[in-house]
């Protein structure tokens, strides 16, 4: 989410806060938390990813989806080597199990 | 380590691909074969998707805000909530090559006849296309003999034109379209035909099928079929399916017969379909699409131009009624979007006139123009006296001793037309036959022939013309009437019309 709309936001349920629509004001938070859980990329790796590793692989998962907000990574040890990338309905898998799969 | 094994390997990752970013979504709810799936969000109509792991594909078919609803081609009692299914980018297809002539296929354009397998070699055929536009077509103008003399003289078939065969069930409809492809075998270069069989008991499939083969019509003509127990998903595919088909040969400027059998049972397998994807039911509790989704199958029925190679689709979609009700919504709708109706009637079924043609409620707007030279000439007469005796026939009732001998001329033949359009199922007249029974007509030879004769001379001159060199129709029914020992009475006069 840009910077400006996270502030609007932040701005917006000071506000319901402070004019006592608490119940109106959760449901914005929970919306804008929905919103925000959906802009984050998820990378799982099998093994050992160095902090330089993890860095690089940031940048590239940035540059692939644009929208997204932050990078996690989830060790998945059932990849059994390389990565697999998740952000909303998009995967970009090159892992050991996909290549083992597909040459079966 | 075995080389072979060491090699296969190497081979395997020297081939390795790097992978692309997939599209995917997470099925939410299964139900009577449509999925709903969560993602999916640059998928497109029609697009094939693959369960990961499954490998069953689905088609999609709704596109909502937040979901997309796919219906699956296959065993979807595997498929569990949560999933996976990925996009193929490619449009739902069907992959066809010469080889599946001769063949019993399902609604994916898979073997189901426990054949041999289809060479790799095919082409990909879309099941959803849009129609040839005006300007790549040309008018219909080639007849398209089916072999019922009631048809070919009165209600004549175009190559390219969709006759909608419609009546109440049990009544013949079928067999006109199967009478329809038996009769292909004596076209040269023979119509491929495909016979799409939706939501019909598989036995009742194999049936026909079998008619087909011992008729020798199983050597042109290929067999769609997505019976009762196959899914609707399957069932609402078939007829898009076989048109994919259809269009294979039209592209090698083929001319192509489709027998959609029937579209009644095809509107049941897509109004479920919409059900189960929340869309609003409307009249019959059918969604609103459902003229879009036949006009859109018939209007692909055509007759494409020279330049466009010339070849033809022919539809004769089946609608079943009831109690001989046409102004039901479906049937209402199918007659509005073909170019003729063939309307078949209970009380002349009953009474033992087959095929029941109601020729008053019967027509084809493609009209003479469907018809050769000879046919169009002979035809014209008979049908004119036909409508005549209809008139007269309510006067016959209360006895013909009153009426005068012309208005009673009129009456007899007119019996003896409708008794000559009586056929026997699976056993269509070649053209030139026809001609020369529609000439006996016109010209009187059947008025000095009994009631009661005119089935005995009917069998005994179509025998006659399986053997006859004689190709003038005149000649040979001067011919034939010169042993003909059932009518005696045949006066020279007459003979020498």
């Amino acid at each position: 989410m840009p910077s400006d709309a996270k502030n609007t936001s932040e701005h917006i349920v000071e506000q319901l806060l402070s004019e006592g629509n608490r119940e109106i004001a959760e449901l914005v938070l929970e919306k804008l938390t929905h919103e925000l859980g959906t802009r984050i990329a998820t990378v799982y790796f099998a093994g050992e990813l160095s902090e330089d590793a993890k860095k690089k692989m940031e940048e590239s998962t940035k540059k692939s989806f644009p929208r997204a907000h932050s990078v996690d990574f989830v060790e998945d040890k059932d990849l059994i080597g390389g990565i697999k990338v998740v952000f909303e309905d998009y995967v970009y898998e090159d892992s050991t199990r996909k290549r083992l799969a597909e040459a079966m | 380590m075995d080389k072979d094994l060491l090699k296969n390997i190497t081979d395997t990752v020297s081939n390795w691909k790097t992978p692309e970013i997939s599209n995917i979504g997470t099925v939410l709810s299964v139900e009577d074969g449509v999925v709903i799936l969560d993602g999916c969000s640059d998928v497109q109509m029609a697009e094939r998707l693959v369960c990961t792991g499954k490998g069953v594909s689905a088609m999609v078919l709704n596109l909502a805000e937040d979901t997309v609803g796919a219906v699956v081609l296959g065993d979807f009692s595997v498929i569990v909530e949560g999933d996976v299914f990925e996009r193929t980018n490619e449009v739902m297809a069907v992959h066809v090559s010469d080889d599946v002539i001769g063949r019993t296929v399902d609604a994916v354009g898979e073997p189901i006849d426990g054949g041999v397998a289809f060479s790799k070699e095919t082409k990909a055929m879309p099941v959803e296309k849009i129609a040839p536009g005006v300007m790549s077509r040309q008018s219909v103008s080639e007849p398209l003999q089916t072999g019922i003399l009631a048809i070919d003289a009165m209600i004549p078939i175009g190559r390219g034109q969709r006759e909608l065969i419609i009546g109440d069930r049990s009544i013949g409809k079928t067999a006109i379209a199967v009478d329809a492809i038996i009769n292909q075998k004596h076209t040269d270069p023979k119509v491929i035909c495909i016979y799409v069989a939706i939501g019909q008991k598989q036995s009742r499939v194999a049936q026909i099928t079998e008619i087909l083969r011992e008729n020798d019509a199983m050597d042109y003509t290929i067999v769609v079929n997505a019976g009762a127990s196959d899914s609707v998903a399957m069932q609402y595919l078939a007829p898009y399916s076989a048109t994919a088909i259809g269009e294979y040969f039209l592209g090698q400027g083929k001319d192509v017969l489709i027998v959609y059998d029937d579209l009644t049972k095809h509107a049941w397998a897509y109004r479920q379909i919409s059900l189960v994807l929340r869309r609003p039911p409307g009249r019959e509790a059918y969604p609103g699409d459902i003229f879009y989704l036949h006009s859109r199958l018939l209007e692909r029925s055509c007759r494409l131009n020279e330049e466009n190679g010339g070849g033809s689709i022919t539809s004769l979609p089946i609608v079943e009624t009831q109690f001989g009700d046409v102004s039901a919504y479906i049937p209402t709708n199918i007659i509005s979007i073909t170019d003729g109706q063939i309307y078949l009637e209970n009380d002349m079924f009953n009474s033992g006139f087959r095929p029941a043609i109601d020729a008053g409620n019967s027509v084809s707007r493609v009209g003479g123009a469907a018809q050769t030279k000879p046919m169009k000439k002979v035809s014209g007469q008979m049908r004119l006296e036909l409508a005549q005796f209809k008139e007269l026939e309510a006067f016959a009732q209360f006895g013909s001793s009153d009426l005068d001998e012309r208005t009673r001329a009129r009456i007899e033949r007119g019996r003896r037309i409708r008794e000559i359009l009586k056929q026997k199922q699976y056993g269509p007249l070649p053209i030139h036959t026809q001609i020369a029974l529609i000439m006996a007509i016109n010209v009187g030879y059947l008025d000095e022939i009994s009631m009661e004769g005119i089935a005995d001379f009917k069998d005994k001159f179509v025998l006659y013309m399986q053997t006859s060199k004689n190709e003038d129709p005149k000649d040979s029914l001067d011919d034939f009437f010169t042993t003909y020992t059932g009518t005696p009475e045949v006066s020279l006069e007459k003979k020498g019309e």
